[in-house]
């Protein structure tokens, strides 16, 4: 009666399909079991490191100076990852102590090896650790992973030269930031941000310099320049909103509008319906506006869009000659229900602050 | 008189030939899945190594809406928010909406977070049933809550979504709870690159772990074994399944538990379907039709290491609920974007994760469970002898093992999250041993499931028994 002899072909594949799985699954036990170990004993190393490196860096950084701990090659790179990390949160004097304390380990030529030769993880800490060193001699091989094809080691490398040497890293990063669309935005705004302000100043130069129209992801990143601050007109800013009609572009200059004398180029832009436009003109008419901007911010209020009827409500009751009085007035006038909403949360979050 | 001719060696043959089939090619799948994690989790893992240093915000970080729809909540909403409020996130703002629970939410966040009410702005671009108010924290300057008429969680997400008002909003339950930098974590893609639309995070079950003030304070394992297997499920689900779909381009589902989305894409397509149980999956499938017909440029992600912790289901009634909702839902996607799969413009959604998730996850619990009801039929029968049904047990179980194996494999690669060693072993030993039933009964519900969809009844909040052993209150310094 049985139809399926044991010698039959798919009862032959079933038993393979069971052994080499069972064969492929004890071998991945073991190595959970394998890597399982290793972890332990690398984080137990790690710890007694980390207990090293606190007892000896935090004097130091307080001004008292110790031997430094003895590291092993394979320690190094958790070594390095504790001072960066000294490094990423402490500012001004601290910074130079953290530096002292390193040169005084003097493995700078270690850790240049590592930037050579090391894993993608250790060339990554070794970049880091350099750049916060300023450590002249790592410029040759900073240059070479500076063209390597991962946005993070190229990008790693592009901060550790500007550290180092931020002049002579102007002509060599400047161009790779305009150039290079893969790297993270984040990552370079930290980097322009702790740039000096030459640096800076440099970029915004570069921007003005090339093709800007074709580059609007970067001009983002000008609002967190220095510059920002200066309450200076950025000439950028003026070639850019009388001479684009992209409405990123024209959003991201009029977020750089700082001085009442460049209101009249913001009021050029009155016409212009993209919403992320219509808010930055709010933004700015509540910071610089004259009384007689209140019409166009009057009719913003009837927006599709929340954050422009938003935008426009709280630059309104800012204006001198809203009172409250004027405002109940206002929002009694308004037939638009979105305009008369956003005018009453405006009046409500006024009240609440004056509450608090 | 009719006289039924079965020729049986023939039966035999071809369901022998057709489950053998079936399990080689989505074994296969899986695997090629398991391989494309492990590749990409290799080239992911390195580029973390800086990003365990302090971080400091670069000024460019989208701002989120945190959108929590909340249905008799009591319990645990009070802790969720805490976790919510205290997120490493430059700007952000928390939004709860009350789904006309019966119980006391609404009191005790009321009186926890000295909510009172405000006249707020509040435009309907989505339908949803009636707000009756809107309350804004005394406490919190970020946190507001919907108070509305109950209309179900995705009525309730498409309130939040119209009460929100920044580019990004974030999904998240009630009861779950998100590590401090979860949120910098999951909106990285959206920096990267402007085409991302949605991101999924990683859920990991909560159950074992010891939570204080809605925080996570150390992991741990259940000890109840069903929580425990459910541990292997959603590392098998999150680490091979999902990552291994993102790669390809393929991600179908986004957890609710944990996903965010743009906000301007989801109100373009309709927001979430308030008629179906799986709303977070429908919307993302939903968004792969419509935004291929459309040949918009569009990109959805999966990320292993921003993590939602969430309680899973320690008794078989509610377990067996969940898998049932889940699979309704599954259904439910899939059929109602039926013009996705082998679409013009599909690419791999349409052309690959679309057949196989309604072939191998759809009607695979149906092909599973005929399958072992067969087995034991034709050797009942005496149709194949005891070794030969041993044999076929040995393959299909033995890949289990291996497929749950790989799972924790990845795991050890790259996170090791549960890092004492009697944990290791806890969690080998749940790999192996979940392949001895509890897959089948899983396999089971969902073939009820299967049959409700088709056959069955819509319900409306998936209710879920909760203990919140693992939860321990504030200390309050004195």
């Amino acid at each position: 009666m049985e139809f399926v002899a044991l010698s039959d072909f798919r009862v032959i594949v079933a038993f393979w399909i069971g052994v080499v799985t069972t064969i492929i699954t004890v071998i991945m036990l073991l190595e959970v079991l394998i890597m399982r170990l290793a972890l332990m004993f690398r984080e137990k190393r790690n710890r007694r490191l980390k207990q090293r490196v606190l007892q000896w860096l935090i004097p130091f950084i307080a001004g008292e100076k110790r031997e430094p701990p003895k590291v092993a090659r394979r320690d190094l790179s958790a070594f390095l990852y504790q001072w960066i990390h000294f490094q990423e949160i402490l500012r001004g004097e601290s910074k130079q102590r953290l530096n002292e304390a390193l040169r005084s380990c003097a493995m700078e030529e270690q850790i240049i090896k590592m930037l050579r030769k090391g894993s993608f993880e250790e060339k990554l800490i070794a970049a880091t650790t350099l750049g916060h060193l300023g450590e002249k001699q790592a410029w040759e091989p900073l240059l070479v992973l500076l063209k390597k094809p991962s946005p993070l080691m190229s990008m790693t490398a592009a901060r550790a030269l500007v550290l180092i040497d931020p002049e002579n890293a102007q002509a060599i990063v400047l161009p790779l930031i305009i150039k290079h669309r893969d790297w993270m935005p984040t990552r370079l705004a930290l980097m322009l941000k702790q740039a000096n302000p030459l640096f800076q100043q440099a970029f915004l130069a570069q921007l003005d310099q090339d093709a800007v129209e074709t580059q609007p992801y970067l001009l983002r990143l000008m609002r967190l320049l220095d510059v920002e601050n200066s309450n200076t007109p950025i000439p950028l800013v003026k070639k850019l909103l009388t001479s684009s009609d992209d409405p990123e572009l024209i959003a991201s200059s009029l977020r750089l509008v700082c001085h009442p004398s460049e209101l009249a180029l913001v009021r050029g832009k009155f016409d212009n319906n993209h919403w992320a436009v219509q808010v930055q003109i709010a933004a700015i008419l509540g910071k610089l506006g004259k009384p007689q901007d209140a019409h166009y911010l009057v009719s913003l209020l009837n927006s599709e869009h929340w954050w422009v009827r938003y935008r426009a409500a709280k630059a309104l009751v800012k204006l001198p000659f809203i009172n409250s009085h004027a405002l109940k007035k206002l929002i009694a006038s308004r037939t638009d229900l979105f305009a008369r909403d956003i005018l009453l949360q405006i009046n409500a979050e006024k009240e609440r602050r004056c509450l608090n | 008189m009719f006289e039924l001719n079965i020729d049986w060696p023939q039966v035999v043959t071809f369901s022998e030939w057709f489950f053998l089939a079936y399990f080689v090619v989505i074994s296969g799948f899986y695997l090629l899945l398991n391989l494309v994690s492990i590749f990409n989790l290799n080239l992911y893992m390195p580029n973390k190594v800086l990003e365990g240093l302090p971080q400091i915000y670069s000024g460019l970080e989208p701002p989120v809406s945190i959108l929590v729809p909340a249905y008799n909540e009591q319990t645990s909403i009070v802790a969720s928010i805490q976790s919510m409020l205290q997120l490493n996130y430059p700007m952000f703002d928390v939004i709860i909406v009350n789904d006309g629970s019966k119980d006391e939410t609404l009191a005790v966040l009321i009186k926890t977070f000295g909510l009172l009410p405000f006249p707020e702005a509040y435009q309907e671009r989505l339908k949803s049933k009636p707000v009756r108010g809107i309350y804004r924290s005394t406490l919190h300057p970020n946190l507001r809550v919907i108070d509305k008429e109950n209309g179900g969680k995705a009525d309730a997400l498409n309130a939040a979504i119209n009460a929100s008002h920044y580019p990004l909003f974030c999904c998240v339950d009630a009861d779950s709870l998100l590590q401090r930098n979860s949120l910098q974590g999951i909106t990285y893609p959206f920096m990267e690159d402007h085409r991302v639309i949605a991101v999924g995070g990683t859920v990991r079950v909560a159950n074992g772990c010891t939570i204080v003030d809605g925080f996570l304070k150390k992991v741990g394992l259940p000890t109840h074994l069903m929580a425990l297997f459910q541990v292997i499920e959603y590392l098998r689900a999150f680490l091979f399944g999902r990552l291994g779909w993102s790669v390809l381009g393929g991600l179908l589902i986004i957890s609710g538990t944990f996903g965010v989305f743009r906000k301007e894409t989801v109100i373009d397509v309709g927001g979430f379907r308030t008629d179906t149980v799986g709303e977070d999956m429908e919307l993302v499938v939903r968004m792969h039709r419509i935004l291929r017909k459309n040949k918009k440029p569009y990109r959805m992600v999966f990320l292993p290491d921003p993590v939602s912790w969430t309680e899973v289901p320690e008794d078989f009634k509610t377990l067996k609920n969940q898998r049932m909702r889940w699979q309704r839902g599954l259904c439910e996607s899939l059929f109602g974007n039926m013009g996705l799969m082998f679409s013009h413009n599909g690419g791999v959604a349409g052309w690959l994760a679309f057949p196989f998730m309604l072939v191998f996850e759809c009607f695979g619990p149906l092909i599973e469970i005929v399958g072992y009801i067969l087995m034991f039929i034709f050797y009942w029968f005496g149709f194949i002898s005891w070794p030969v049904f041993l044999i076929f047990m040995f393959a299909a179980i033995g890949m289990g093992m291996l497929l749950s194996l790989s799972s924790l494999l990845l795991e050890e690669m790259s996170f090791h999250i549960y890092n004492r060693p009697g944990q290791i072993f806890g969690l080998l030993f749940a790999a192996i041993l979940e392949n001895f039933g509890f897959r089948q009964l899983n396999s089971f519900w969902r073939l009820i499931g299967l049959f409700s969809w088709i056959f069955g009844k819509k319900d409306g909040w998936g209710e879920m028994k909760r203990k919140k052993t693992h939860q321990k209150p504030a200390v309050v310094s004195e």
